[in-house]
């Protein structure tokens, strides 16, 4: 064995360890520059929404905040299409609720914008603008690794004990939360973040431009006998390809992937798959035949304990 | 190997991108449509780094002591573990956390056997910590658990890298006179030519002097002292003829019930090492008779110090032994060893590999109904339900003949068959007035019909006895789960053949047999089954009365003079069967042998103080029935063993034999005292 130093012993994980502050600034920068597109499609201040909703879970670290930040570009788009801001959007719903409940009366519902400022594709700004997203995503997770857990969580992997109840029985102790150790973090770790996030962004738009240009009636053309028409909206037909696209990749991968798993299998692990198959297809006869074993053996049992032996 | 995490980022970018493409929404598009190839990469990457690399990592293992790497462990003593986890593949793993499952008869006493950290070819993880084996026994050393996640944490994986190895702890070092020594390594053993032998010899070093008999050689008698004292005194020398002691240790299982290291083989072990130490010292011979119900080990007396080892070694492998009844009961075990399982084989609990299907854990017991024994609740839930769906099933039948008939419109006159409905019966659903008015269909579909009824019958029946308990139950379809994981990692590793799955998912004693031998080669710590299913105690075996006699019998023929036989038995179930041990007693006394008995004591049973044994059997009839069941059991069984014991003493008393228990003190002076009288005896005897 070479005598290499052992591993740090005790690490920090306070919430201002060099780790955990590295990823919180990682995602608040990636929630400003997001703010850039936003702003240059003339949202104004209501660009900040995401930011503001960015920067405070940043310092929160929900578990649930990543999705709460994708949520906010809902409202934010919704807002959008009704022409008010997200603070009067919210105001109005609530009011709206609150109507729901008591006998005040309704207030003035909102209208279709009719020139929603997100609407309109801006190729380079949308760009910049999911990329932003991916990498604040995978940021905030990736702070949640070191904060709260980074594997799931076992309930049944407890810490000690703090002691027993009143009847005697030990009290469970708290539920081990596995964290990734902040000194653990390397600078390094966001070059390759960022040019992932770029490229899964490019691929993604260059993905969504060939599927924005299927329409069923050029597509099935050459497979519909002549005479016979088509009429599918495109938005719909586009998701069609979309999830056949997709569902035909996963079972490519799924296919690939199960067959080098199973190339790859130990001795153990291959003679227990064998086992396994063997036993789902002859089930019931087996279990027919040992039933039949099992009883035989019970009752033998018994007799042999009524004549005492 | 998806996390909770990812899977709700993915149905969001999914949704996501499908709003955006339906309501025209470019922004939600485009961010979906990024969130989900990024995904893919992700669990793409990471499959890969799961299938194969994972399947590089090595692992090294060494435990040492302040003067190198050892081989065997010593109870009492901390010893340093080092773990060096490497990675033989081209790729690293972005962060892995390994984690060493301490043996169970270890504990960790500094550091911790956990690391983290990345690994690649050229950064292995290493970790250090320290364990103390508190008993002899074995400690059992199965592998690291590594668990791989990506850097965000949306994407895990478990392995376990195996690297099976069993290292035995010897008993604690002891001096001379049998106490524990301190962490200075003393010499036990004097120089060679120097003796500590008090027996007298015709050795060259002064024993005694003593007043002169007739008869001892002119030669020795001390002229000097004898001018002085004015009478004839004779010189006496030590004699280097040593005693012999056979230590005849019960390691059946009876005296393995108890967690390991506090049970009472484990105070066995500790005596017998601390009087073969103590002897050795004195460089008498020591001999070992190793007996349980199926074979005996037997160890001559010597006095060399390879001995001794082998001495040690034989106690250590005797106190590592499991207690193991052969039937295992199966709510308690099952979800221990599956727990284990889990841990130190995940890759064959894996669903690719053996698979339970949910709809099969929700509708199928098992094992099945006829073997298993139904429970008083089972049977009044069986006893109330059957009637009831059997007349449920008869009106469904009825409704389905109601419809057919209807479907296929009337029959041609004649043949119709009015029924008229009793009125006041329980089962009159309608009104009173209404009746049911059948028409039989003809011949082929009437028996067509009824002949499917009575072929569905059974599966509706089982329906109600089997599937819907289970139904209603997530613990049991819990348990059917955990059954048949676990029947088939039991039937491949034990090679059962193909039909031992389901073998262990119809019989319990095999299961449960099975899942106590798993335990205990992996040296898991579980309760034994104590009585069979009509009451008899399971660990009551006179075979192992028929060893020891026959071992003593061997050790009287083939012994010399005047040597101790300490029989380390457990008698306590046996008091009414001891008639051949005692002639075999006899026999040694016969031969001017001595013979002690020490009974070995179960460490949470109390016992009696001298003097309080009449005062026990005095209160026996002051027990009432206690509201506390627990403690009144055990009031009971403490009164068992106490009078046993006994009954015992009393019976070798009357053979001028000893009978000691290995709680009541410190065995080990007395057995030495003895030694001491024999050399005594000895001296007289000249």
């Amino acid at each position: 064995m070479s005598d290499v130093p052992p591993v740090a012993a005790k690490p920090r994980t306070d919430a201002l360890a060099p780790g955990t502050r590295f990823y919180a600034i990682v995602c608040m920068v990636s929630a400003l520059v997001l703010a850039l597109p936003l702003m240059a499609r003339g949202m104004g201040t209501d660009a900040l929404l995401p930011v503001v909703i960015g920067v405070l879970l940043a310092l929160t670290r929900w578990r649930a905040g990543g999705l709460l930040f994708l949520l906010s570009f809902l409202w934010l788009v919704q807002a959008d299409r009704l022409g008010v801001s997200p603070l009067r959007l919210a105001t109005g719903l609530l009011l709206t609720l609150i109507s729901l409940f008591t006998a005040t009366p309704r207030p003035i519902g909102f209208f279709d914008n009719p020139f929603p400022k997100l609407a309109r594709p801006e190729l380079m700004l949308d760009v910049v603008l999911a990329c932003a997203v991916v990498v604040y995503i995978a940021a905030y997770y990736r702070l949640l690794g070191v904060t709260r857990a980074i594997f799931p969580i076992d309930r049944q992997r407890r810490g000690p004990s703090p002691g027993k109840t009143p009847s005697g029985v030990p009290k469970l102790g708290p539920v081990l939360e596995p964290k990734r150790s902040p000194s653990l973090i390397d600078a390094r770790e966001l070059g390759k973040l960022v040019p992932a996030a770029i490229i899964a962004t490019v691929l993604a738009q260059y993905l969504l431009l060939w599927v924005q240009r299927r329409s069923a009636r050029s597509d099935l053309a050459a497979h519909l006998p002549f005479g016979l028409s088509v009429r599918i909206d495109d938005r719909i037909w586009q998701l069609v390809v979309l999830l056949s696209l997709s569902v035909l990749g996963l079972i490519v991968v799924t296919s690939v992937l199960g067959y080098l798993g199973l190339r790859r299998q130990t001795p153990a692990e291959a003679a227990l798959f064998l086992q396994d198959q063997l036993w789902r297809q002859t089930r019931r006869e087996q279990a027919r035949l040992n039933r039949w074993l099992a009883w035989a053996e019970k009752r033998e049992a018994r007799r042999r304990a009524k004549r005492g032996e | 190997m998806l996390t909770g995490r990812a899977w709700w980022l993915l149905v969001v970018s999914v949704l996501l991108l499908g709003f955006g493409l339906a309501l025209g929404q470019p922004i939600f598009t485009l961010i979906g449509m990024a969130l989900v190839v990024w995904l893919t990469s992700e669990a793409l990457l990471f499959s890969f780094r799961a299938q194969w690399v994972v399947r590089g990592l090595r692992l090294y293992r060494q435990l040492r002591d302040d003067r190198g790497p050892v081989t065997s462990l010593w109870a009492g003593r901390s010893f340093e573990v080092r773990l060096l986890l490497t990675l033989d593949a081209r790729f690293g793993l972005p962060y892995i956390a390994f984690e060493e499952p301490t043996p169970f008869a270890l504990e960790v006493v500094d550091g911790v056997p956990h690391a983290e950290g990345p690994i690649s070819a050229d950064e292995p993880l290493q970790v250090r910590y320290r364990v103390r084996a508190a008993r002899p026994g074995a400690a059992r050393f199965e592998g690291v658990r590594v668990q791989m996640a990506d850097l965000n944490g949306l994407f895990y994986h478990v392995a376990f890298v195996r690297l099976e190895a069993e290292y035995r702890v010897l008993p604690p070092l002891v001096d001379a006179e049998g106490k524990t020594a301190a962490s200075k390594r003393f010499n036990l053993l004097p120089p060679p030519g120097i003796h500590r032998l008090h027996r007298p010899g015709s050795g060259s070093e002064l024993l005694d002097l003593r007043d002169y008999i007739p008869g001892d050689p002119p030669k020795t008698i001390a002229w000097k002292v004898s001018a002085r004292r004015d009478r004839l005194i004779t010189r006496e020398y030590e004699s280097e003829v040593p005693v012999r002691c056979t230590l005849f240790v019960d390691v059946s299982q009876s005296v393995r019930l108890g967690p390991p290291g506090s049970n009472a083989l484990t105070r066995l072990v500790e005596i017998a090492a601390g009087v073969t130490q103590a002897n050795l010292s004195s460089r008498d011979l020591t001999g070992l008779c190793l007996f349980d119900e199926e074979e005996t080990t037997i160890l001559k007396p010597a006095r060399s110090r390879r001995h001794l080892v082998q001495v040690f070694n034989e106690l250590a492998d005797a106190a590592a032994q499991p207690a193991g009844a052969g039937v295992a009961p199966i709510e308690t075990h099952l979800p221990l060893a599956y727990s284990f399982a889990r841990e130190v084989y995940p890759e064959l609990l894996a669903s690719g590999v053996n698979h339970m299907p949910a709809w099969l854990a929700a509708l199928v017991p098992f094992p099945s109904h006829w073997v298993k024994r139904v429970s008083p609740f089972g049977f009044l839930y069986r006893a109330l339900v059957l009637p009831f769906v059997t007349l449920l099933y008869l009106l469904i039948v009825l409704v389905i003949l109601q419809v057919f008939v209807d479907s296929f419109a009337l029959a041609p006159e004649g043949w119709q068959v009015e029924i008229l409905w009793p009125r006041g019966l329980p089962f009159d659903l309608l009104s009173d007035e209404l009746q049911f008015q059948l028409l039989f269909p003809q011949g082929p579909y009437l028996i067509a019909i009824l002949l499917l009824a009575c072929l569905v019958y059974p599966l509706w029946c089982a329906l109600w006895r089997d599937s819907l308990p289970l139904l209603l139950s997530p613990s049991r379809r819990r348990l059917a789960r955990m059954r048949k994981q676990m029947a088939a990692l039991l039937a491949s590793r034990y090679d059962l053949g193909p039909g031992g799955l389901e073998l262990l998912l119809e019989d319990d004693n095999h299961l449960g047999a099975h899942l106590e031998r798993f335990l205990n080669e992996h040296h898991v710590p579980h309760t034994p089954r104590l009585f069979d299913d009509h009451g008899h105690y399971l660990f009551r075996s006179t075979k192992k009365l028929e060893r020891v006699t026959t071992a003593l019998l061997r050790a009287v023929g083939k012994g010399h003079d005047n040597e101790l036989f300490v029989l380390m038995v457990d008698l306590i179930e046996l008091e009414k069967d001891l008639e051949p041990l005692l002639r075999a007693v006899k026999v040694a006394l016969s031969r001017h042998h001595q013979v002690l008995v020490v009974i070995p004591w179960p460490p949470d049973v109390e016992f009696p103080r001298r003097g309080e044994e009449e005062q026990a059997a005095l209160q026996r009839s002051s027990i009432k029935t206690a509201l506390d069941v627990k403690k009144y059991i055990r009031k009971l069984t403490t009164r068992r063993y106490q009078k046993a014991f006994q009954v015992i003493r009393k019976t070798f008393a009357r053979l001028q034999v000893p009978v000691v228990s290995a709680a009541e003190g410190d065995p080990v002076p007395s057995i030495l005292d003895r030694l001491d009288r024999l050399r005594g005896q000895r001296r007289r005897r000249r």
